[in-house]
């Protein structure tokens, strides 16, 4: 096999030259012209050369270790990778996807147990920070979203995103009217919340009023699948043991109680049967503050009615039906708080 | 992607260009005549006719009007999608990253209410299932539904296509004359990515590690992935374009008369289907010649590293038949149904009439229908407008004083709230009360067959369990009334009768008789 296969040109060579197209395509940006179309197409050519140095075609084996070792070289030193990010909606429908494709895979190399291009992006968390804004343009949102949540699998990474103050802009992006950008942004913001549960925990402990209060404007989003995406999350993380004191925090909160009650009782099914799995933490809490008891007391009669014809088609499953009458049982031995004020919390809202 | 509007390049398609690449170059330039995106709102849109209607879904011709533009709508009850969001993301991703005139064209998507809408391209030919349906009813077609001119036509069209979704590391899983659709210019697309699924994962785009799971129609799934032993991967679209092959030339698949699970066995028992394996007479097809036939065969190898790919199969001589699109105005699209026909076979068509056999994860095999929760053929505003007015609110604060005075959108006054949810709560419980049912009847090889049921009343329908007995190749077309008329006879007098016994189209040659139910059947309620 021919050290360099077909496409001639070194990994130098290639960042050069799509170094240079790039930064033709972004001067001749409003163009249309002649010239950008080249430089488009340049870019295009450049990007497939790559991506096949990479990944191989039907015909041709992937390069060596070597040959991907310095691409990858070349690529830091050169910043192309920030350079395409920036340039994204430039280039063309399926250099786009090269684009997330070579990315990707370079963000996946290791050596040893190093992951040397996760090293480099943290020292370039400007790369991170333009995949997130790219969510605000729909052309370039999914390719974004693509290399956003490959990011995510690493620890370091995320961290990054997760404190960052950009980080909070995913509750927009979550609930952007076109639903595909909509949904993968929340795939993406998922995966920054549940991926490092240690981390995750850290982050949700620190920055716990701020994620609620933004938290609470989504499951009251005016947009169903918002409400039923956001719910059923938060019924993950509530339910995840690294996150125990998020949920000791989250159930002591009568506020938080009364929106559970509320979505119980949503028009949507789904959205009931969410609710459910979120609501039943705060009867199954052995130690519920007072105003939590207080409102599970005022509801007992009412919430054993309710709870007992709640989805009664779902008979086969069973943990959901075991689980109900684990919660039916819990509300009717509800006993009204003794007066003496021992050991209750007494936490408000 | 979702500004570009449906590529009109009618001389393409006469380029005969079998290399992949130049393909792929001559989708992208169509990218670059963009207008105005896709609005994002359902009041841009000027919802019109039904054009199909399916388990969650339904499809209505469209217009967009700030673009002044025609387009198709797909309409999805989220309340009734039942499987992950996740998953009908990951349809949306599978079409928006494809940008190729053989491939559907997404346009955007939005949430209305409870629906999620698709704005695609509106293809006005229907399917090509419904062109060879009516073509089938409408002339003989004994001897062959299309010319091989015309087959090669569209198959080649199907190939690039799918050489272009395989390039793009997606496996469609679900190849089948209903879903290829036609445009009224002759334009022919893949379409429905419900199954289709992603390989390219990994560091090798050519080597991919294999897919596990099981979808797909039976009587186009390729053995590999009815085994499901060692994973399969972009070949097995390979053999379901096989038979697709057969599916055009004779109107059917090869087993469309069996059962799926037969169709498992003869498919992993058999020697692999070829023109003449569903046919009455041995000559009944010999107008087809050696190229297509040779062709078929390669497709339909057992051994999916013995198929062609689709790069491959473009190049095969049997494509050298094909014509461009404009023969299809010609040919195929004026014999298909009219829009106005499909409009009325849409809003007849019943639920349950296609569906996807699939192993559950305790390796038992199951047979859902594509239509299962569906209740209404039509969409659910309709059955929405009915039910009483939802409460969005709780009783909690009507007993708490103190929180009266806020004005928290959670506090209710009206006293009748609690009672309300009572009430909806005992109707839901009443509503789907389920039945279990037996349906005992002989199978083609006069053996008697308990087919065991539920029906959850208020939820199914008489008819949609009838087709879904038909679609499940159970119970005879011919039989799809009577079914259904006595399956809910039984479920209205449920109280009083506990079994009904009713005759059937046809007895098998036998003097029908109603005790050993021959040319017979019976439904009984088990519970």
């Amino acid at each position: 096999m021919p050290f360099f296969g077909k496409s001639q040109k070194s990994p130098a060579e290639l960042v050069k030259a799509l170094k240079e197209a790039l930064k033709a395509l972004e001067t001749l940006k409003a163009g249309g012209d002649k010239k950008a179309e080249k430089a488009q197409e340049d870019v295009s050519k450049n990007l497939v050369s790559i991506k096949n140095m990479l990944y191989g075609t039907s015909d041709s084996e992937p390069q060596t270790d070597i040959v991907v070792s310095q691409l990858a070289q070349e690529l830091y030193n050169s910043n192309l990778l920030l350079l395409l990010i920036q340039n994204l909606n430039q280039i063309d429908f399926e250099g786009k996807k090269d684009v997330a494709l070579v990315f990707n895979n370079v963000l996946r190399r290791q050596i040893g147990t190093r992951s040397p291009t996760v090293e480099y992006i943290c020292t370039k968390p400007e790369i991170l920070f333009t995949l997130m804004a790219g969510y605000e343009h729909q052309e370039i949102a999914l390719n974004c979203g693509t290399m956003l949540r490959e990011c995510a699998r690493y620890e370091a990474l995320a961290k990054i995103m997760l404190y960052s103050d950009e980080f909070f802009n995913f509750f927009q992006y979550v609930e952007v009217s076109t639903f595909d950008i909509a949904s993968d942004a929340f795939s993406t913001f998922k995966e920054l919340l549940t991926r490092h549960k240690i981390l995750c925990a850290e982050f949700l402990e620190t920055n716990y009023d701020k994620v609620f209060t933004h938290y609470q404007r989504l499951l009251n989003s005016e947009n169903y699948v918002t409400r039923r995406q956001s719910l059923k999350l938060l019924g993950e993380l509530l339910l995840d043991r690294h996150n125990f004191t998020v949920m000791t925090k989250y159930i002591s909160n009568p506020d938080n109680l009364k929106l559970m009650m509320n979505m119980l009782r949503e028009k949507s099914r789904n959205i009931q049967f969410e609710a459910f799995h979120v609501f039943k933490v705060f009867v199954a809490n052995p130690n519920k503050p007072k105003p939590i008891l207080e409102i599970l007391l005022r509801n007992q009669d009412k919430l054993v009615d309710f709870l007992t014809r709640f989805h009664t088609e779902r008979s086969e499953d069973e943990q959901f039906n075991d689980e109900k009458a684990y919660l039916i049982k819990q509300i009717k031995e509800l006993k009204p708080i003794q007066t003496d004020g021992t050991s209750q919390s007494s936490q408000q809202q | 992607m979702s500004t570009s509007p449906p590529a009109r390049v009618p001389s393409s398609s006469q380029i005969p260009s079998n290399n992949s690449s130049s393909n792929l170059n001559e989708s992208n330039q169509h990218q670059q005549q963009s207008q105005a995106a896709w609005p994002s709102t359902p009041n841009d849109y000027e919802l019109n006719e039904i054009i199909g209607v399916g388990a969650t879904a339904c499809v209505h011709s469209a217009f967009c009007k700030p673009r002044n533009e025609k387009c198709a709508i797909k309409r999805i009850n989220l309340e009734k999608w039942n499987t992950s969001m996740d998953e009908l993301l990951k349809e949306i991703q599978a079409m928006s990253s494809c940008n190729h005139e053989n491939v559907v064209t997404y346009h955007t998507s939005f949430v209305v209410g409870e629906e999620l809408w698709l704005i695609l391209r509106l293809l006005e030919g229907g399917s090509l299932l419904d062109i060879i349906k009516h073509r089938m009813r409408k002339t003989d077609c004994r001897h062959g539904v299309f010319d091989e001119a015309t087959i090669a036509t569209v198959l080649k069209e199907v190939l690039k296509g799918l050489e272009y979704f395989h390039s793009n590391g997606q496996i469609h899983r679900d190849i089948k004359a209903g879903n290829i659709l036609l445009g009224d210019d002759g334009t022919v697309q893949i379409a429905d990515f419900g199954v289709s699924a992603w390989l390219a994962t990994g560091r090798d785009m050519s080597r991919q590690k294999v897919r596990h799971t099981f979808v797909g129609t039976p009587c186009w799934m390729a053995p590999e992935v009815m085994e499901q032993d060692h994973g399969y991967d972009f070949k097995a679209d390979i053999w379901s374009f096989g038979i697709t092959a057969i599916e055009m030339a004779s109107g059917t698949a090869p087993y469309h008369k069996y059962p799926p699970m037969k169709v498992l066995l003869l498919t992993l028992q058999n020697d692999p289907p070829n023109l003449d394996t569903g046919a009455d007479d041995k000559d009944q097809y010999k107008a087809y010649g050696k190229t297509f036939r040779k062709m078929i065969m390669e497709c339909l190898q057992k051994d999916p590293a013995k198929r062609p790919t689709a790069s491959e199969l473009l190049k095969h001589p049997f494509f050298k038949k094909a014509k461009d699109k404009k023969y299809l105005t010609q040919t195929l699209l004026p014999t298909g149904p009219s829009m106005k026909t499909r409009v009325n076979k849409a809003a007849k068509r019943q639920p349950g009439t296609s569906g996807r056999l699939h192993r559950t994860t305790s390796g038992d095999w199951v047979w859902s229908s594509e239509d299962e929760d569906n209740n209404g053929k039509n969409s659910s505003d309709s059955e929405e407008e009915g039910k009483p007015k939802p409460l969005n609110q709780i009783e909690h604060a009507d007993s708490s004083d103190e929180e009266e005075s806020e004005p928290s959108t959670t506090t209710t006054t009206d006293p009748t709230a609690a009672l309300d949810v009572t009430n909806k709560l005992t109707v839901v419980e009443d509503d789907f009360r389920v039945v279990n049912l037996v349906l005992r009847m002989r199978n083609s090889n006069r053996e008697l067959n308990d087919i065991r049921f539920e029906y959850a009343v208020g939820k199914d329908t008489a008819d949609g369990i009838a087709s879904e007995l038909v679609g499940a190749g159970l119970v005879d077309n011919n039989d799809v009334i009577v079914m259904a008329t006595n399956l809910q006879k039984l479920i209205d007098q449920r109280i009083t009768i506990k079994t009904v016994t009713f005759q059937l189209s046809n007895s098998g040659g036998e003097t029908p008789d109603e005790k050993s139910l021959i040319g017979f059947a019976q439904i009984s309620i088990t519970d």
